[in-house]
Parts: structure tokens; sequence; C-alpha cells
């Protein structure tokens, strides 16, 4: 028969009572106490074998825990960063540039600049989708370079790419626009024949609070117009 | 004495102790709720068992991808029972299988080898 509610310890809680009610005996022999101090050394030895094991054990398991417990972050650190990030240029994907907006406009004013590459069909007819991906990452280099620390760029398609600047009112985010206008259109490409690559930009401003699709929509339109007006220039879309 | 047998559950290994063929396996996991009350009539029915046994030879398989604490105190019981029939005359085999990865669980063979010293211990990496 099993005991009702067997222990893990049952079987040095029987050793330790055997040796407790023979060391209350005070009438026991010589002989008794040594069998009973012998029986609990045993125990005490077996007792002390098995914790170090098992402490041995546990140790190298928490330790590999440990270890798949860092690669597991690491893995999912990865993950996040190829879920927001576009894999050609490394800037911000479609869907983290919506998110950040989103995250920005709820608490502060933003600014935001829409821009696309002039004739980008044009560059990959002549050289090759290649040299269409360089120019591509040439862009966002570009781009990068023009930014205030808090600036953030993003590839929301093809050869379209979205600034969100914070702390940024109408004027600053134009002159900041113009930077990167003139930057591209000065940047060697290292294009196969020699042939400028420009960019046209469209700049919204938008309060607190605000939707982005709105915002967004805005810029875009202004984008639109500076296409209109013959490319390689920037329009706010307060003065369309 | 009449076979023992346990099906597996997620935290529970297979317990197959064929005592007619002298043939006893834990295989799985092991981390049921209270490992004392699981492993204590299996424990318990080896005793017994290996009690009735004379100059057998007797197979333990244990193939355990993992063990928690508990359970690994009560294992060392099973280790203890064993030892004590090889030591009443017995011929006591076990097969300790480990995935071929996983140098704890093959250390930790290893230290019940040289912990139990008359149980015949055979390492299979899996």
């Amino acid at each position: 028969m099993s005991q009702p509610n067997p222990d893990l310890f049952d079987q040095e809680n029987l050793a330790l009572a055997a040796a407790r009610s023979t060391f209350e005996r005070d009438t026991a022999s010589s002989a008794e106490y040594r069998e009973a101090l012998g029986e609990l050394i045993n125990c005490y030895e077996r007792l002390l074998r098995e914790t170090s094991r098992l402490i041995r054990r546990s140790d190298r398991e928490e330790f590999e825990m440990n270890q798949l417990n860092n690669r597991l972050n690491e893995l999912a650190s990865e993950l996040e960063y190829r879920a927001t990030h576009d894999a050609l240029t490394n800037a911000l994907n479609r869907g983290a540039v919506i998110a950040k907006a989103n995250q920005i406009i709820s608490r502060e004013g933003l600014a935001i600049i829409v821009l696309d590459i002039d004739f980008f069909k044009q560059v990959n007819d002549s050289f090759g989708h290649l040299v269409g991906d360089k120019v591509i990452c040439g862009v966002v280099e570009a781009v990068e370079r023009c930014l205030p620390e808090s600036g953030l760029v993003g590839r929301v398609g093809g050869e379209e790419f979205t600034v969100l600047l914070q702390d940024c009112d109408y004027t600053q985010a134009f002159t900041i626009a113009e930077y990167i206008r003139a930057e591209i259109a000065g940047w060697d490409f290292a294009l196969p024949k020699p042939k400028q690559i420009t960019a046209s930009f469209g700049v919204s401003w938008t309060p607190a609070g605000a939707s982005f699709s709105i915002a967004y929509g805005a810029a875009d339109e202004a984008l639109y117009k500076a296409k209109q007006a013959g490319r390689n220039r920037v329009m706010r879309a307060d003065q369309l | 004495m009449e076979n023992l047998y346990i099906a597996a559950t997620p935290s529970s290994p297979e317990v197959n102790f064929d005592f007619a063929q002298h043939r006893l396996s834990v295989r799985g996991e092991s981390y049921p709720e209270n490992a004392a009350a699981f492993y204590g009539d299996i424990i318990k029915s080896l005793r017994d068992y290996l009690a009735l046994c004379t100059d057998t030879s007797i197979t333990m398989d244990i193939a355990l991808a993992y063990f928690n604490s508990s359970s690994t105190k009560m294992l060392f019981n099973i280790f203890e029972a064993l030892n004590d029939a090889q030591r009443a005359g017995n011929k006591i085999t076990v097969n300790w299988y480990h995935d071929e990865e996983d140098d704890t669980m093959l250390e930790f063979g290893q230290e019940l080898s040289d912990d139990f010293t008359d149980i015949t211990f055979i390492n299979h990496a899996v």
C-alpha cells in the first residue's frame, strides 16, 4: 500500500524519525545508538550524493536554457527588424512607416515628405534592375544624410519614399526636403553612363490628433503637383 | 506477478514493466504534477518484483527526453532498487537512451553509472 500523501522525502523523513526516536530513548544501549547513527550516516551520505547530482544537472539545464533564451531573444529582435524594414535598403517598410506616423501624430504635430524618383522606369530600362536597385539604395543614403536625429525614412513603394519629421514646422520641413532634393541631384550614383538622377517632393504638416491618411494624402498631392510642374522640385501642400 | 503498464501522458512517461520477460522500460517525458505520487506505486511494484527475482537477468530501458528535478529524485530510488537487486545476485542491465545532442542527459547517465556501480550501464545516443 502506498502512503496516502506520498512525499519526495518520505525516505529521509522515515530515517529522521527513526533516529529521533532512538535519540529520545535515554535507556538505549550504546550498540543501539551506534546502529541508529550508522543508519543516519547512510541516509545522509545518500542525500548528499543525490543532492549534488541534482544540483549539477540543474545547473547544466539552467545554463542551456539560458543560452537558448538568449538565442530566442536574438531571433525575436531579428524577426522584428525584418518585419519592419525594407530588405533592400534597410529603411522602414510601408507598415512600419504607417505605424510610426500614427504613433507620432497621436501626441504631436507631424511633417511628412513624400518623394518619388523621377523617370525611374528609364533607369531600369536603360541599365537593368540591378542598377535600379543601386539607385534606390543611393537615394535612401542621400535622404538619411539630410535628416535630423529624430527623422525617419521609409520605402513605401518601388521608388517612393516617405520621411517623417517630428519637432518640425512647415518651413523647416520644406528646407529639409530642399536639402534632400539637392543631395540626390548632386549624388554620384556611379551609373554605367552619365545620367542625372533627381526626385520630386511633396511636403505636408499636420497637427496632433489628425488622421495620417489625410496628412499623407496632402503630401502626395503636393508631390503630384511637383511632378506636373517639371519634377526635381519640392511643393508644399499648403501652397498648391 | 502481473505486468505493469501505464500509458504516456504529455507530462508523464510510458511505463512498461514486463515482469514475465524481465524487460522493463520508462519512455517519454517526466514532469508529473506530483512525482512522488506518480512514481510511488511504480517503485513499490518494482521492489515487489525484484524481491522475487533470484539469479535473473533483468533489463531496464530508460529513454527520457526530459525529466524534472522531482522525477530525478524518484529515478534515484529506481536505481537504488535495481542496485540492491544486483547485489542480491541478479544481473541488471540499464540501457540509457539520450538524444545524441543532449550532453546533459549523457553526462547524467554517466553519473548514475558512477554512483550505482553494481549495475551494467549501456549508453545509447539516438
